[in-house]
């Protein structure tokens, strides 16, 4: 065995052994070996060289050019390689869409559960019997709120479906909406009145209406049907009359919309259980792969790198860490920023005085995941809240919800992604937005929330295969 | 270099049964112990530095680590031989060293991940494991006061190696200014005239 400490010194003491030195391999035959760019020495004036300096420059010439082009047909079939491997790739995830979102998800679950798990390992816990423990509290969890949410949101559906098909209820609904949309400026109301117009004049409410004392047009009097002649006397009659009959028409579309949805989910329902089970089979899934992929990850990863051939060990090796550092990077701070934000818009949405603040903050929090679009799309169920009844103005609940999505994304975009998220992902704006919709078509909700980190990631497996490729191709046209 | 025969994935037999799985592993505890960086460890952490450490295979003429790719950590070979080259600018291409089993290299990358400075080919059949800068890492989290031994040793290496670069260093200065004196009473010498 060696002496550690002599091998150690070896690479550093060569001036005391004997040294083997190994010319670059030259063929035996009369022509050239392979050359590379630099084999003959630069001639100032070729009309001095000699007739055998003038060939040798010559043949070298020659192969130089054929080195390029070889070098370049390489590179075409590769790219073409490239394009076709992804263009297939693109393909067969499309197909396994489904499949790909369940797997995705169960392994962000994983991911984000996996630090818990490894910090109490640590502790010599058994790492099994940790991940049980902790899949059957979020099972627990998760069954409990869906219990309460379930049962709370079916009641509060009920409710309100019953309120829209009572008429007492339906129509202090409609009187209350027609009130809200009357104080907007006519700006804005202007596109509704437009399309009233056009529901109107294809007459599709005076067929559909069944009953003439629901219809906005005519009533029955001394069993007589009779149009509703309103005959406003100001301005400002004729336009509510007309929202009174466009809130009346959006609710006969809306009753005809549940209607039709019901009829269709109780069709399916009773035609095939399928539906119901396969809920049901895709959460159990789910659980499972999670379970395997928390208690099995350093045992996957371990085996991953192991399949990996050696000439390309190492940079995996180092690929594979900086996609776990980037990924771990990019799912903490996001964490951190959605729980950071949920507080915020919690808060605020509580000193506004709203109903279901806490739930509006989570929405909104969450909804700042998606780039750019989620903010304003996080503010539309708290805009509803405030136009469905509210001691605020639509107006000011507007002004007032608007600038608190401004502020929330200014201590955003000042304070948390700097310190927190800072450059662990780095795309350029509209690269992020075309991904965040290439998510949402492949994998929908899933595709929509994790569509950039995924992206980041991709982005860098590339550079580094490209990298390793470069001095690949390198070696195979240059034959070292 | 010899000409490349076959190449060898980097997996080891995988249908290992138990015994054999046990069998291995008291091999590879036993050559790691050997090692300086490992020195002093009891025998559960060298267990759990083998239990982490990456294992494999290399054929004959297989290059293990290249000159100039980033590096990614250090190498102890369990059994079988390697050789280091490296290549100067020229072309030329210098054998520096030959290591058998229970010898290391590398670990210098354990630390940063500056390019290789040298490549290091199988030279036969050879078993080597790999300790890698992500596992030290994540041994600094999992087990901090052995990552901290580990990181200490390496510095101890490295000292050692610091030190005797130094003494070369002074040894040859001494050479060049013995040389030059000698090269000055010479020249003296020939310019005094006859008498």
């Amino acid at each position: 065995m060696n002496n550690p400490s002599d091998d150690s010194t070896k690479l550093h003491s060569s001036s005391d052994e004997a040294v083997n030195r190994v010319q670059p391999q030259q063929s035996s035959t009369d022509t050239p070996a392979l050359a590379t760019e630099t084999i003959t020495p630069p001639i100032s004036n070729p009309e001095l060289a000699t007739p055998a300096a003038q060939t040798l420059t010559r043949e070298s010439v020659e192969q130089t050019r054929q080195l390029r082009t070889v070098s370049a047909m390489l590179k075409l079939v590769v790219l073409g390689i490239v394009l076709g491997a992804l263009a297939l790739s693109i393909g067969l995830i499309y197909l396994v869409r489904d499949i790909l979102a369940l797997v995705l998800v169960s392994f962000l679950i994983a991911y984000i559960l996996g630090p818990i798990v490894d910090a109490l390992e640590r502790r010599r816990l058994n790492r099994t019997l940790v991940v049980v423990i902790i899949m059957l509290a979020i099972l627990c969890g998760f069954a409990t709120f869906s219990t309460l949410a379930v049962s709370s949101v079916a009641e509060q559906v009920t409710k309100i479906h019953d309120d829209i098909r009572n008429k007492g209820t339906g129509d202090l609904i409609v009187s209350m909406v027609v009130n809200r949309l009357d104080s907007l400026p006519d700006l804005l109301l202007a596109p509704l009145l437009s399309y009233l117009k056009k529901s109107e004049e294809s007459n599709e409410t005076l067929q559909e209406t069944t009953n003439p004392d629901d219809s906005p047009l005519t009533s029955k009097k001394d069993g007589v049907i009779e149009l509703k002649l309103a005959e406003p006397t100001n301005a400002a009659a004729v336009r509510h009359e007309k929202l009174s009959r466009l809130v009346r028409l959006a609710q006969e579309q809306t009753l005809k919309y549940i209607s039709n949805q019901s009829e269709q989910i109780v069709s399916m329902l009773s035609n095939s259980a399928r539906g119901a089970f396969s809920a049901f089979t895709t959460g159990i899934i789910s659980l499972f792969l999670t379970f395997f992929l928390l208690n099995d990850a350093p045992r996957l990863r371990k085996a991953f790198i192991e399949i990996v051939p050696n000439r390309f060990f190492e940079p995996m090796l180092i690929l594979v860490n900086q996609l776990d550092q980037q990924l771990g990077s990019y799912l903490r701070s996001r964490l951190i920023q959605t729980a950071a934000l949920s507080i915020f818009f919690a808060l605020g949405y509580w000193i506004l005085g709203l109903r279901f603040a806490i739930t509006l903050g989570i929405i909104a929090g969450f909804a700042n995941l998606i780039p750019y679009i989620g903010p304003f799309i996080g503010a539309v169920p708290a805009l509803i809240v405030v136009f469905l009844g509210s001691h605020l103005s639509l107006g000011w609940g507007l002004l007032v919800i608007l600038g608190l999505t401004l502020t929330a994304q200014l201590i955003d975009n000042a304070i948390i992604f700097p310190l927190i998220i800072g450059k662990s992902v780095e795309l350029g704006p509209v690269m992020t937005i075309v991904v965040v919709l290439l998510g949402e078509r492949f994998l929908g909700l899933v595709g929509l929330l994790m569509a950039v980190p995924i992206a980041a990631m991709l982005k860098l497996i590339f550079q580094e295969i490209y990298t390793e490729f470069r001095g690949y191709t390198r070696s195979i046209v240059h034959g070292n | 270099m010899a000409e490349k025969k076959k190449f060898v994935d980097g997996i080891w037999e995988p249908n290992l049964d138990r015994a054999r799985k046990v069998r291995i592993e008291r091999d590879i505890v036993s050559v790691l112990q050997k090692v300086t960086i490992f020195e002093g460890l009891s025998p559960r952490e060298i267990h759990d530095i083998a239990r982490i450490a990456h294992h494999r295979h290399y054929g004959e003429g297989e290059a293990i680590i290249h000159q100039g790719q980033a590096s990614a950590g250090m190498y102890i070979i369990v059994e079988g031989k390697v050789q280091v080259t490296k290549e100067w600018k020229d072309g030329t291409i210098v054998h520096l060293t030959t290591l058998e089993a229970g010898g290391f290299f590398g670990d210098v990358g354990l630390l940063d991940n500056a390019p290789r400075t040298a490549t290091v080919t199988a030279v036969r059949d050879s078993k080597i494991i790999g300790f890698f800068r992500p596992e030290l890492l994540g041994l600094m989290d999992s087990d901090p006061k052995l990552a901290s031994k580990l990181v200490f040793k390496l510095a101890e290496v490295l000292a050692r190696r610091l030190r005797y670069t130094n003494n070369e260093l002074e040894k040859a200065q001494q050479d060049i200014d013995r040389l030059e004196a000698a090269q000055k009473d010479s020249t003296k010498t020939d310019t005094q005239p006859l008498i």
